[in-house]
């Protein structure tokens, strides 16, 4: 092995191990954000699994509105995160792009959740819902009425 | 796939909504609702139906479901769209759709927000009963 190096070749390999290192650094940053993206979407994933009719359904107005008020969190976070700025960047990487819309995805389901939860303890909501209930039969009462 | 029939006449308040929709900044309600009643027509868990939690006590029966489809007139995609609420009789496989409503992205705010939609609701059906 040739020890003699001149100045020049010291230089061009001590380059050369610097783009190593960049790009090394730069992968293992690409894996980390991959894994904890992942690790979120799962954890909304099982999280809104767990968020299911029949067990709204057996929450009182108390509870109902003192989860909303968690859930509402979790979603301004989840929302302040999917608008940053670094996320547009993201989402032009074709490696990121899948886990991005399923986070949207999340956050969408997140706030139609957020959103009945906060119908069903709406009094001017359940009455309009009531009413629709109403005309409805009615109408049903007077088709079947019709067809006899 | 569990197919349903679709009566989008039964109720008065949706055609109220949906007229109100149509005059107010959303020419395409008519052919965004059309495909959203095409495909729940052919399953009713299409477009994203979810059943409403707690309204039971005044649904006589009735199964609350909410649909999400996409709004065309606006610049967001993905998220946003219309929401869509119906009474489902499941005994006889029918669907009255009951409210319609633009969803607007959800901020900072989302009880206020919440309030400020029902508030325009309750506006616009009482408007027409009066006239």
């Amino acid at each position: 092995m040739n020890t003699t190096l001149t100045f020049d070749q010291m230089e061009a390999s001590a380059d050369r191990t610097l783009a190593v290192v960049l790009w090394v650094k730069h992968a293992r940053n690409i894996a980390v954000v991959i894994v904890l993206f992942a690790v979120l979407n799962e954890t909304l994933r099982m999280f809104l699994r767990t968020l299911s009719t029949d067990r709204l359904n057996s929450l009182s107005d108390e509870q109902a509105k003192g989860l909303n008020a968690k859930l509402q969190e979790i979603h301004g976070q989840l929302a302040g995160m999917l608008d940053h700025g670094a996320m547009c960047f993201l989402r032009r990487q074709k490696m990121f792009e899948w886990f991005i819309d399923q986070l949207e995805e999340r956050a969408e389901d997140l706030s139609d959740i957020i959103e009945d939860l906060a119908l069903s303890y709406n009094s001017a909501f359940r009455a309009i819902v009531s009413d629709c209930v109403k005309t409805v039969s009615s109408a049903q009462s007077a088709e079947t009425v019709a067809r006899v | 796939m569990p197919a349903c029939k679709v009566d989008h006449d039964a109720s008065p308040q949706f055609s109220i909504l949906r007229n109100f929709y149509r005059t107010h900044g959303y020419p395409s309600i008519d052919d965004d609702l059309a495909e959203a009643f095409q495909a729940i027509k052919q399953n009713v868990q299409a477009n994203r139906c979810r059943t409403v939690p707690r309204f039971s006590a005044v649904l006589q029966g009735f199964l609350l479901h909410k649909y999400r489809q996409k709004n065309k007139a606006a610049r967001e995609g993905a998220r946003g769209g219309w929401r869509i609420y119906a009474l489902f009789d499941k005994q006889n496989n029918v669907l009255y759709p009951i409210i319609v409503y633009p969803k607007k992205e959800m901020t900072d705010v989302p009880d206020r927000q919440i309030i400020d939609c029902v508030g325009e609701l309750l506006k616009v059906l009482e408007q027409r009963h009066l006239t």
